[in-house]
């Protein structure tokens, strides 16, 4: 038996497919249409992810040992009979998108140094 | 206003194109996630129609052919990455076995016919064509997978296009040469100039890329002799009109055809050497 040695920062940085993959499965199990409507809201619309995309991602983020597949149900919510197979973070996964979102606010916290953000947000606001 | 009808049939639809599209993906991608991804489309069919009508249809497909396109190129790239890492290396000393054996009873086959003429005929192809061509296929494609990626998108393709290429042309000059000796009967010493001639073309490139830990010129020696020989051989048959090199061939040319067809041999079993000896280190530690 093999097991791959499992260090987050070797993810690092995340593509935004999987990091809004991971961030939308931050707070609890989803199934894939779940996942496209939350990252959908999450990023305000500008991040539309395809099925191919998504499932290519979640391919990868399965072997990378990043999230596994829970089990297969159907969704209460969904005016549909149909199960789904529900994905949810792993220690590993949650672990790297700790560091990624660290990652980037330390370039956010160098945008505000360089006053960055302070322009854009008086320009927004005029 | 659309009617609701007419809503579930442009779901249908547009599901079934949807399905019929994915055959894109690489057969074990759509095993795995194809029922998943048109569950999902399908929701989405269903979402887009719902807040934005054809239009939001219209919207919804171009957003996911763009995604198409776009992931079954990501996915096929990655099988083919998946593949070179995924190659065993009990498989990688088979394939340089099998070149050596390869090389061995090509040079073999080529000696049994210049020693012995047509009597040793028969033995020397099955040797060169029915026993030494796949071993040399097999080997090929071995050092395609561990070093296309090193040598470059032509290196990969012309090793690919020699291995089909040859046995392909061998088949149809054997065919052949039982209805018309000649031209169709050419193609089957055309058929491994062929593959060795791609192999010689991966060889060019080798000494510019040098993707073999050593002797980077040993695949442009163990491909170039034959196609030359071959090549000599049909334009002088062309001129003169016989075809059997008659007794008009002048002894040299038997030598130096051997000679070179011998280092050839050994260039071929070089390479099949390299092969074997270079497996990759485990990229797993044994728990």
């Amino acid at each position: 038996m093999t097991e791959t040695i499992q260090n987050p920062e070797e993810f690092l940085p995340l593509t935004p497919a999987v990091f809004n993959i991971l961030l939308a499965l931050a707070d609890g199990e989803k199934h894939g249409y779940g996942i496209m409507l939350e990252v959908e809201a999450n990023t305000k619309g500008q991040v539309l992810m395809g099925p191919g995309t998504l499932y290519g991602s979640i391919k990868r983020m399965l072997q990378a040992d990043l999230i596994q597949e829970s089990d297969e149900r159907v969704d209460p919510e969904m005016d549909d009979p149909r199960r789904r197979s529900y994905y949810r973070l792993t220690d590993l996964g949650r672990r790297a998108l700790r560091m990624e979102a660290e990652r980037l606010a330390s370039q956010v916290q160098i945008a505000k140094i360089k006053n960055i953000l302070a322009t854009d947000f008086s320009r927004g606001a005029t | 206003m659309i009617s609701k009808p007419l809503n579930n049939s442009i779901i249908t639809v547009s599901v079934n194109v949807y399905q019929t599209l994915l055959v894109a993906y690489p057969t074990k991608f759509q095993q795995e996630y194809g029922s998943q991804m048109v569950q999902v489309f399908q929701d989405c069919c269903l979402r887009a129609l719902r807040q934005g009508g054809m239009n939001g249809m219209l919207k919804l497909w171009a957003v996911t052919l763009l995604d198409l396109i776009q992931s079954v190129i990501s996915e096929h790239a990655q099988k083919e990455i998946q593949m070179k890492k995924e190659m065993n290396p009990d498989d990688i000393r088979i394939a340089g076995k099998a070149l050596m054996w390869g090389a061995a009873a090509f040079v073999v086959g080529i000696l049994l016919v210049a020693i012995g003429g047509s009597k040793l005929w028969g033995i020397s192809v099955v040797l060169t064509h029915l026993l030494s061509m796949p071993l040399l296929v097999v080997g090929l494609l071995a050092v395609r997978n561990r070093y296309g990626e090193k040598i470059g998108g032509f290196g990969r393709n012309i090793l690919w296009m020699g291995a089909i290429l040859g046995p392909l042309i061998t088949f149809i000059g054997l065919v052949g040469i039982t209805y018309s000796p000649q031209p169709l009967g050419i193609l089957f010493i055309v058929g491994p100039a062929m593959l060795f001639i791609c192999l010689a073309l991966f060889g060019f490139m080798a000494l510019y890329k040098k993707p073999l830990p050593r002797w980077n010129v040993a695949p442009l020696i163990a491909g170039l002799w034959y196609p030359i020989l071959i090549f000599a051989y049909i334009i002088t048959s062309m001129r003169t009109g016989d075809w059997d090199g008659g007794p008009g061939t002048p002894q040299w040319v038997g030598v130096v055809s051997i000679v070179l067809c011998a280092i050839q041999g050994i260039a071929l079993a070089a390479l099949g050497y390299i092969l074997k000896s270079d497996v990759p280190e485990e990229t797993a530690v044994s728990a």
